[in-house]
Order: C-alpha cells, then sequence, then structure tokens
C-alpha cells in the first residue's frame, strides 16, 4: 500500500533570517507579548487551567491555596468502604491482595459469630509507598468494598511504617450498600435481624 | 474501573452508591455526548479590560514614584555630604571635590548599582516567570507582613541568608589561592565600570555645585572603560581554571575565547560614536546629546549609530556572557565555568552578573539613548522649572532608561537559544567585526564630507533600512503554519 | 588538563611555532556526562573524549535505570503485566498500554470492539502529543530557549490533565485491558479535548514560531547530530528519528493496526536526517496527530469498550454483585488470570519515538514465559556515539534531545 507521504517543507530561510534581526525581533515580540499579558492582565483562578479566561496567560495553579479537584475517577488515596453499620464491607476474599502486582495488601481473615457474612478482615493493611496505584483492587473487588475515591493521595509520611495503614485507617468515607447486599447485611445466619 | 470510583466531592455530600447506574459495568459512560462539530473559541487573543490598563497605569506611577524617590536621595544626599565637608570646615572647592566623589561612591555605585543589581536577580525571575506563563518566586515574606509577597523581593533577603550560610567547599586539587581571588576579580570591574557614566549635568543647588556620578568628567571615559572591561575575562577564567574541574575548565576557556574576541568589536563599534562627538568624555558626549535633529528627532546617538547600536548590543551582550552568549556558562552542556562554587563566592559570581548587566544598559543608555536627557521639552522645562528641578528630572530619566535596557537584556535573555562556540567565534570574527569596520569607515568618510548633519543623514537612512526590516518581520503571517497544512496532504507526494 | 599545561611549559622555547604544536604531547580529555547532568533527562551516562570541543569518541553507558521488567513479567500474570508497561515510555504510557494489551490479544487472536479501538487510537495520540512536546521543550530548554520549553510543558499539561480525567492518574495510566479498555469516555470529555486542542495548537504554534525560523535555533540544530538513512536502517532506527532521514516507514500507514486506516492524515518525512529535521518533523507530527484526534471523535461509534467474554475480561460489576455466574468468572479471572494459549506473537506498534514491539511467548500456565520490549529508543541510543563522533560538544545535548531517549523503555 502506497503511504501518504509529505517531505516537510522547511520555513524560508532567506538573507533576512540568515541576519538574526528579523526573528530576533519577532520573537520578542513573541516573549514581550506574554510578558505583558501577564504583568498587567488580572489573572483567572479557575482551576480548569485550560478553560481560563482573560489577557493573562499564566498557566500556574498557585498550590496550597489554590487546588485542583481530582477529576473524577481519579485513583488516589484507598479507602476500605464502611457497610451502613460501620463495618467494612471488605470479606477478606484475597482478591485484591492477589490481583495486586505490587503485593502491597495484607490481609489477615476472621470470622463473624452471628452474621450472614462470616469473614471480615481482622488485618487490612495497604503499604501505600509500595502501591503503584494501578487501581487493580477495586476492580478485583466483588464486594465493592475497596475504592480508591478518596479524592486525595496518600499523605507524605516521616518515616516508612507510617505509610503502611491499616483497617482503621482506611476504614473511613461514605457507607455504600447495594440491592445485593440487604439479604445478608445485619441478618443473622438464619436470617433474622441482629440485636446491637 | 470507574464504575466504582465516585466523584470526591459526591462523596462528602451524599452517600456514593454503585448504584443502577453504575450497574451497567463497564458501559457506565456509555452516554457520554458527543460533542459539537468545530472547536471552542480561545481567548487566546483576547483584549486587556479596562480594569488591567488601569492597574497597568497604576504600576508604571508606582515605578516613577520610586524612581523619583531613589533620585531624590541621591542629590539631596550629595548636598548633604557636601554641606558636611563644609561644616567640618573644608573650603568650597575642596568640599565639592571630596563631597561629590564620596557621596557618588556611596549613592550611585552602592546605593544605584548594587540596589539596581540586587533587584534585577528578583527581577530576572519574576521577568523570565512572566514570559513564561509562570508566576515566579513569590512564597518568602518579610516578618509582620505575611499577607503580601511584594513581588518576590523578600526572596532577596532570603537568597542571601541562603548564600552566606552555606558551606563553601573548596576543590583540594585546585588552586587555593586563585579560587578564592576569582570572584573577586570579576566582580570589581563591574562595578567601578559605572564610575564614568554620568547621571545628571552639573548644577547647583543651594549654593553648591553638584553632580551625580562619580567620575564622569575623566578625559579618557571611554578607554577607561575598554580597559577596565577586559580584566572581568581574568575572574571567570582564573574562576574555571582554578577550580580543577573539567566542565569548569571548558567553561573558563569558553569564557576567555568570547570575552576576549568581543572586546574587539566592542571597542571598534564605539569608534563611530567617538568619531561623532569628537570626544572620548561622556559628560561631553553627553551635553551634546541635547537638541534635536530636524527639528523633531531627540539628538541621540541612535539616529547617528544605528548598525553599531545593533553590534554593540551583541557585543556587549557577549562580553558579559548573557544569552544568547551564555555558552561560558551553557547550563545544560557544561554548567558553567562556576561549577565548583558555591556559597558566598558563587553569590558574588551571579550578583557579578547582573551588575554588569546594569552597567551595560547605563553605558547604552548613556551612549546611544541620550543618557540623562528627555527626549523632548527639555528646553521648556529648563524655563519653568529651573535647572536644579531639571537635573532631579534628568536622573530620573536615567533612571527608567536603565531599567528598561536592563529589561531588553534580560527579555533577550529568556527567548534565544544560546549559541555554539564556533558560531560565537563567527558571528563575531566575522560579522560583526568586519560589520562594525565597515561602520567606522562609512562614519569616517560622512563625516568628513558632510559634517554632523551628514552623519545624521547616513544614521536616519540606516535606521529606516533596520526598521523596515523590522516591520516585514512583524507583519508576517501569523498563524505560522508553513510548513504543511493539513489541507496539502493531497498533493502528497508517493513512496513506495 | 595539568598534564597539558606542565608539557607546554616545558616546551623547547627555542623552537618555531610550529613544531611546538607537533610535538605538543596532547591528550584527549575524558569528561563524563551523566549519570547526573542537567541535560540527562533519564539517567544515562555518556563518557566523551574530547579533544578541545570535539567529541572525539563518546560512549553511552546505560544501566542506572534497570528495573528486570522483562523478568518481572514472567512472575505477573498476563493482566497485571499492565502497569508494568506504564513505566516503559513515561512519557507516552498509553502507547505502551495500547501495545501490551494488543500484544495479548494478537496472542489470544481476539479483535477489541470497535468503540475501544477508537478510544485507544485517540488516547494514543494524545499520549504521541505529550510526547513529542515534551521533546520539542526539553530539546529547547537545552538549547537555551527556556520559553519555548515552558510553552511546550504547558501544552503537555493541559493533554495530561485530559489523560487524568480519562484514566485515573497522570502518567500511570493502566489504561487499556486485554479485550479493551478500562472505561468508556467520562461525559464531557470529548468537547474538553477539543477545547484542549486548540489550546495546545496555539502554543505549538508559538515554539515554533519563536524556534523554527530562529537563526541561531537552526545553526546549532540544522547539519548536527546526522545519520545517513542507510546508517539509520543499520542501526535499527524506527519512528521520527528514522523518518527524519527519508525513509517512509510509519507502522500506522505501513501495517496499519487499530482503525489508524480509516483516518486522513499524512507521514511528514525529513531529508537530511539531522536535529533540525528531526525537530520540525515532530512539530508537524504534531499537527497530523491533531487530525487523527478530530476525525476519530468525530467517527467515534457507539458500543461497549471491552469484549464480552468473561475468560478474558472482567464480567460486569452488576453480574459479580449479584449473580454466582459473574462472581464466580471474576473469582476466577482474578485468582488465575487470563488464560493465554500457547504460542509466541510479536505486535508492534507506533510508538512516541518509534517501533514499539511487544515480543511474547506463552506456555499456556497463566502467566508470561517470556516478554520482550523492542523498545524505539534503544537503537536510538546506541547511535548516539556514532553521530556525535566528531562534532562539538554543545551539538551533543540537541542530539541527545532530539533521538528522544526515554531512560525507562531503553532500561527495562
Ligand atoms: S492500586 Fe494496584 S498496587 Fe495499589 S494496592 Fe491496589 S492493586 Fe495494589
Ligand atoms: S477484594 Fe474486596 S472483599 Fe476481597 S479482600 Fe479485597 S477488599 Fe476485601
Amino acid at each position: 500500500m502506497p503511504i501518504d507521504t509529505v517531505t516537510i517543507r522547511e520555513p524560508d530561510y532567506g538573507p533576512r533570517e540568515r541576519l538574526y534581526l528579523r526573528e530576533l525581533v519577532r520573537g520578542l515580540l513573541i516573549t514581550s507579548r506574554h510578558f505583558f499579558r501577564n504583568l498587567f492582565g488580572e489573572r483567572d483562578l479557575n482551576s480548569e487551567v485550560g478553560e481560563r479566561q482573560g489577557a493573562n496567560l499564566i498557566a500556574t495553579v498557585s498550590y496550597p491555596e489554590e487546588r485542583r479537584a481530582y477529576p473524577p475517577g481519579y485513583r488516589g488515596m484507598h479507602r476500605l468502604v464502611p457497610r451502613e453499620d460501620g463495618k467494612p464491607r471488605c470479606v477478606a476474599c484475597y482478591m485484591c491482595a492477589t490481583v495486586c502486582p505490587a503485593q502491597c495488601i495484607y490481609i489477615e481473615a476472621g470470622e463473624y459469630d452471628q452474621e450472614g457474612i462470616e469473614k471480615y478482615p481482622t488485618r487490612f493493611e495497604i503499604d501505600e509507598l509500595r502501591c503503584i496505584v494501578c487501581g487493580f483492587c477495586v476492580e478485583a473487588c466483588p464486594k465493592d468494598a475497596i475504592r480508591m475515591d478518596t479524592g486525595t493521595h496518600s499523605p507524605a509520611v516521616l518515616s516508612r511504617p507510617l505509610a503502611t495503614f491499616d483497617k482503621e485507617a482506611l476504614l473511613k468515607g461514605p457507607a455504600v450498600s447495594h440491592p445485593t447486599d440487604a439479604i445478608t447485611y445485619g441478618k443473622s445466619r438464619r436470617g433474622e435481624p441482629l440485636k446491637h | 474501573m470507574s464504575s466504582t470510583m465516585s466523584h470526591p466531592q459526591n462523596q462528602a455530600m451524599e452517600p456514593v452508591g454503585i448504584g443502577a447506574g453504575a450497574l451497567t459495568g463497564h458501559d457506565v459512560h456509555r452516554e457520554a455526548p458527543k460533542g459539537p462539530q468545530g472547536l471552542p473559541p480561545s481567548n487566546f487573543y483576547a483584549p486587556f479590560r479596562p480594569k488591567e490598563i488601569a492597574g497597568a497605569v497604576a504600576l508604571i506611577g508606582y515605578l516613577v514614584v520610586l524612581c523619583a524617590v531613589w533620585a531624590a536621595m541621591m542629590i539631596f544626599g550629595d548636598w548633604a555630604i557636601v554641606g558636611l565637608f563644609r561644616v567640618l570646615g573644608a573650603s568650597l572647592p575642596a568640599a565639592e571635590l571630596w563631597g561629590n566623589a564620596i557621596a557618588n561612591i556611596l549613592f550611585v555605585v552602592l546605593a544605584f548599582v548594587m540596589l539596581l543589581a540586587t533587584l534585577l536577580t528578583m527581577g530576572e525571575r519574576k521577568w523570565s516567570a512572566f514570559i513564561q506563563d509562570r508566576i515566579g518566586p513569590n512564597r518568602a515574606r518579610l516578618p509582620g507582613l505575611k499577607n503580601h509577597a511584594f513581588w518576590g523581593i523578600p526572596h532577596i533577603l532570603a537568597d542571601v541568608g541562603k548564600m552566606m550560610t552555606k558551606e563553601e567547599v573548596v576543590p583540594a586539587m585546585g588552586n587555593q589561592t586563585l579560587f578564592h581571588l576569582a570572584p573577586a576579580i570579576a566582580f570589581a570591574p563591574a562595578v567601578i565600570l559605572f564610575a564614568v557614566i554620568p547621571l545628571s549635568p552639573d548644577f547647583t543647588l543651594w549654593g553648591e555645585h553638584l553632580h551625580i556620578g562619580v567620575a564622569p568628567h575623566l578625559n579618557q571615559g571611554l578607554l577607561y572603560i575598554f580597559a577596565i572591561a577586559s580584566i572581568g575575562v581574568l575572574g571567570t577564567s582564573l574562576g574555571g581554571w582554578a577550580s580543577n574541574n573539567k566542565y569548569g575548565l571548558l567553561g573558563a576557556m569558553r569564557a576567555s575565547a568570547q570575552m576576549i574576541s568581543y572586546e574587539v568589536t566592542l571597542g571598534l563599534t564605539l569608534v563611530g560614536l567617538m568619531l561623532i562627538f569628537g570626544t572620548l568624555r561622556l559628560d561631553s558626549m553627553m551635553s551634546q546629546q541635547t537638541g534635536h535633529l530636524f527639528g523633531f528627532l531627540p539628538n541621540w546617538g541612535v539616529f547617528y549609530q544605528p548598525l553599531a547600536i545593533v553590534a554593540y548590543f551583541a557585543a556587549a551582550s557577549a562580553e558579559i556572557k548573557r544569552a544568547p552568549f551564555d555558552l561560558p556558562e551553557g547550563d545544560s552542556e557544561i554548567v558553567g565555568y562556576f561549577i565548583e562554587y558555591s556559597g558566598l563566592k558563587f553569590g558574588i559570581y551571579m550578583i557579578g552578573e547582573f551588575v554588569e548587566v546594569v552597567v551595560f544598559a547605563g553605558l547604552f543608555t548613556t551612549l546611544f539613548f541620550g543618557g540623562y536627557h528627555l527626549p523632548w521639552g527639555e528646553g521648556w522645562l529648563a524655563g519653568h522649572l529651573g535647572p536644579t528641578w531639571l537635573a532631579g528630572l534628568q536622573v530620573l530619566t536615567f533612571l527608567a532608561k536603565t531599567v528598561f535596557f536592563c529589561w531588553l537584556s534580560l527579555a533577550v535573555r529568556w527567548t534565544y537559544p544560546r549559541f555554539r562556540y564556533d558560531q560565537v567565534m563567527n558571528l563575531g570574527w566575522k560579522l560583526l567585526l568586519p560589520a562594525s569596520i565597515a561602520n567606522v569607515a562609512l562614519t569616517g568618510v560622512v563625516i568628513l564630507a558632510g559634517g554632523m548633519h551628514g552623519a545624521a543623514i547616513m544614521g536616519i537612512v540606516e535606521l529606516v533600512i533596520l526598521l523596515a526590516w523590522v516591520v516585514g518581520a512583524v507583519g508576517v503571517r501569523r498563524s505560522g503554519k508553513e510548513t504543511l497544512l493539513p489541507t496539502e496532504s493531497a498533493a502528497a507526494s508517493e513512496h513506495g | 588538563m595539568l598534564e597539558q599545561t606542565m608539557a607546554s611549559e616545558s616546551a623547547p622555547a627555542e623552537q618555531d611555532a610550529l613544531s611546538v604544536e607537533q610535538e605538543l604531547p596532547t591528550e584527549p580529555m575524558t569528561i563524563n556526562l551523566g549519570p547526573s547532568h542537567p541535560a540527562t533527562h533519564g539517567t544515562v551516562r555518556i563518557v566523551a573524549e574530547l579533544d578541545g570541543e570535539i567529541i572525539q569518541k563518546a560512549d553511552v553507558e546505560i544501566g542506572y535505570l534497570h528495573r528486570g521488567f522483562e523478568k518481572s513479567c514472567e512472575n505477573a500474570t498476563w493482566a497485571q503485566v499492565l502497569p508494568y508497561t506504564d513505566r516503559l515510555n513515561y512519557v507516552s504510557p498509553l502507547l505502551n498500554n495500547v501495545g501490551w494489551a494488543m500484544a495479548v490479544e494478537k496472542l489470544l487472536g481476539i479483535q477489541d470492539p470497535e468503540r475501544s479501538q477508537y478510544i485507544r487510537v485517540i488516547a494514543g495520540e494524545v499520549s504521541r502529543m505529550a510526547d513529542h512536546l515534551t521533546m520539542l521543550g526539553a530539546m529547547s530548554l537545552e538549547l537555551g530557549g527556556f520559553a519555548p520549553f515552558l510553552y511546550g510543558m504547558e501544552a503537555r499539561e493541559l493533554l495530561y490533565d485530559r489523560i487524568t480525567e480519562l484514566c485515573g492518574a497522570r502518567v500511570t495510566t493502566a489504561y487499556t485491558r486485554i479485550g479493551g479498555v478500562a472505561n468508556d469516555l467520562p461525559p464531557g470529555w470529548t468537547d474538553k479535548l477539543k477545547g484542549t486542542l486548540v489550546k495546545v495548537a496555539e502554543l505549538r504554534e508559538e515554539m515554533d514560531k519563536l524556534l523554527s525560523k530562529n537563526r541561531i535555533f537552526i545553526d546549532r540544530t540544522r547539519g548536527t547530530g546526522v545519520i545517513t538513512r542507510e546508517d539509520a536502517l543499520d542501526f535499527g532506527f524506527t519512528g521520527p528519528c528514522l523518518r527524519a532521514t527519508g525513509v517512509d516507514y510509519d507502522v500506522r500507514k505501513a501495517h496499519p493496526y487499530l482503525v489508524y486506516d480509516r483516518f486522513d492524515f499524512t507521514v511528514p518525512l525529513g531529508t537530511r536526517g539531522d536535529n533540525y529535521d528531526r525537530f520540525l518533523l515532530r512539530v508537524e507530527e504534531l499537527r497530523q496527530s491533531e487530525r487523527i484526534i478530530l476525525q476519530a471523535l468525530d467517527q467515534l461509534p457507539d458500543g461497549p469498550v471491552i469484549v464480552d467474554d468473561w475468560r478474558i475480561a472482567l464480567p460486569p460489576k452488576a453480574q459479580v454483585y449479584g449473580s454466582i455466574e459473574g462472581v464466580m468468572a471474576h473469582f476466577k479471572l482474578i485468582m488465575q488470570g487470563p488464560q493465554i494459549p500457547p504460542g509466541e506473537a510479536y505486535q508492534y506498534t507506533e510508538g512516541g519515538n518509534g517501533e514499539l514491539g511487544f515480543y511474547i511467548v506463552s506456555n499456556g500456565q497463566g502467566k508470561p514465559y517470556r516478554v520482550h520490549v523492542r523498545a524505539p529508543g534503544f537503537p536510538l541510543l546506541s547511535a548516539l556515539g556514532h553521530i556525535v563522533q566528531g562534532h562539538m560538544l554543545a551539538d551533543l545535548i540537541p542530539t541527545f534531545d532530539s533521538i528522544n531517549m526515554i531512560g525507562g523503555e531503553v532500561e527495562q
């Protein structure tokens, strides 16, 4: 198949360009246009940099006073999703730990005595330093029990052990329930309501 | 995957369910709207609003007031020190001689040059930021004034603190003496260069004859400049050599070759001016740049020697190692002749560079742009204000012009890529040097034939040609799509 | 240095200048550029032997960024390899994602849905633009032009913003999946992308105007870093660097993959194979990428974005949460990874710097038996010493930039 190609045409390079001055002035005009617009123009603080209006061309988002909201779907810091009763939705199925390419999730399972759901994690730790933020754990969870929707990234820590977040630290954010959950959550194994 | 994620803001408002919408699994965004055809308009050429213009005017006014305070400080400081000598019992001529000299060393060299150079360190960072669509340094705050960044000026203090407290690493295998001496050798000539530049004409304030400028009456003013300027290369090349670092050595070699080559051009570009003004004294050059050419053009060097200006600008940039001639630094290639320097010595190299910029801008102003002279209305002002007030205004004018040329030098630095070593040499020896020699010859012939008037006509013809060139540069297509337009693909050649 | 100085002092003074020059024992100065040097973005060391400022010999040493990519892949399931590929060419990770997913799909013998193919093209071209903008900016930066660099970076960041919205991360995208892509385009994304492209085009033209006719820039780039067509082919060049020498090889045209054959775009070619050609060519490719994206956005069909085969792609979440079949398929796929039949495949795509090839071997046991990446940057980097030999030290820098070697892919 013949390929649709074209040889790049070079910009004119005549004696005018050769004598430096003309292109230098042209370049200077471009940069001084930026200079004066940025010096005198009023800065639009829209965090969506591409949509800023006005003469000012400054593209800086001056963190931390100005912040860009992470877009929906941003893979941020993990959280363990709580149930309505505050316990983790996690059933310690180890899927997230299995799929994790960085092997940074550590889970130890325990058993509830009374509930319809038997397993729960007694330990659930994520080493955020090892994590490569791929989001596979979120995808792998069959109970929607782990999410990366906190809208923050994992915080800076002063020593490495502090970057390992345990179950208590991870269990946060709004509770989630699904229609399929109602059968089991908050019921005993025989389907009777639990007394708390 | 996105189905299991929710917007962070939703999360704060309501529990996010993987609700009905999310249960469609991967197709959660299926209904994503298709955008309208055609592209949204851009704000790239948005005009200034009235508010912004008002801001511009206010800022300029503010700067003028600042400069006025500065000029007043110089004038009254001068007067006060002469007065002090009188009080101490000196005769009037002696008091004027010594008082003027000491006051000017204090106020011109220390206050004006050093202050301007120090502010330029921030100016460079701030201005380059604006050129590059950034904000620039604005984090350092003055104690007690935490709410205003003061255009980054507190960063200067922070920088000084940093430079002074940093560890000074001295390469063990280097030449210790020269290593310590080199920054001073580089710095000193830059500062003392300013001595011969007059900032104001001689004037009388309350009975004392004053002038701003350390030694503007020096007979051999221009020669002094050439002589002192050529010392600077020692500091650079010795610094690079004494650090016993290969990069430093490369930088030093580049620096010495470049600076020595361009000194020739630098000198020759000014020969034309010497011919026209018939003097080496900067103050008498100054006094000749008054009045008007053909009744309306300011009688400035620029209208006699436009070619020399271009060559001088290039040669001086090379001489002070500013981009596009900054290859002794060449930060991405060889890091620079000061690679081994740290702490205050490095700081001295840096500030020395800015001092050079100020001196260069001052010289440029003096030689080609009428120095302290206002472009128009000097006679009228002298009649209405009196020579003393006019002198104050002229100091102000000098400040404004110098600051403008500092800005130009920095804007050039942040716009252009840097040359290569051999290209700098080619430019210097094969283009600028012959051009400046031709300029000298031409000027000489024209002056012989037509005197000052002829020189002015020649200069203006040259200037018109140059300007036509530049306007031609501005007028060409703005779209810039010159290599290949998408529609041209039809004409594309076919290869196998 | 010291030897030179001493030698010149001890040279007998009575000899005339010429013979002194002949007898003056000089020896080349060896300098290390890198691994930590302002111009080595990406960690690489260049040992250059200098005669004055002329490079007599330049040895490129890699190994400072080696991460054992290929071996790591052998210990991960086919799906788990994907995030590793982000780290190959970390300036245009989406192109690597696409390459990997297509390689596995080739071994599986499946095609991803049409909408997914379009999304892959769009995402890939956005990445390519980011890659080229980075290179153009870096080249300008290291030639001393700081303003064009930051204009390029600004444009790149705008594109990265769009990538963040699409994939959830700027650089660690992990966006494609075997048999499709991870998620559909977010609502309103296409409009935003179009707006971004306008802005990027403006910044690109400013960069172009600041540089491409500037005599200083032309002097620094034209005729420097030249490689002939034959040498380029011998070294195994692909991509913009090969096309700059005039060889019309672009995988997107020569062996169209995804839906590239449906778009109208041209392949720009250079003539001299020098830095200037490589620069202009990339500017032109930015324009072509923009064209491709706009056409793809117009043609974008509806439909699923991942195959509906539970042995390869995860079942929809509704099925996982609500049905035993769904959860079992999900469980099997997560625990064992997609099962790829034994065999081998080589899938090549047009990466940011040339042909990005994934050679994969499966023994049918759930993990790659062997993965090899044909990184486009490696041949380019290995030719660097050849290109710069006999040129000035200052030419090394734009050459190093214009071949756009990316540490991550050169050293896997
Ligand atoms: S995001 Fe990826 S690396 Fe991080 S914990 Fe989840 S699966 Fe592991
Ligand atoms: S995959 Fe979900 S339910 Fe299973 S262990 Fe991980 S978080 Fe818990």
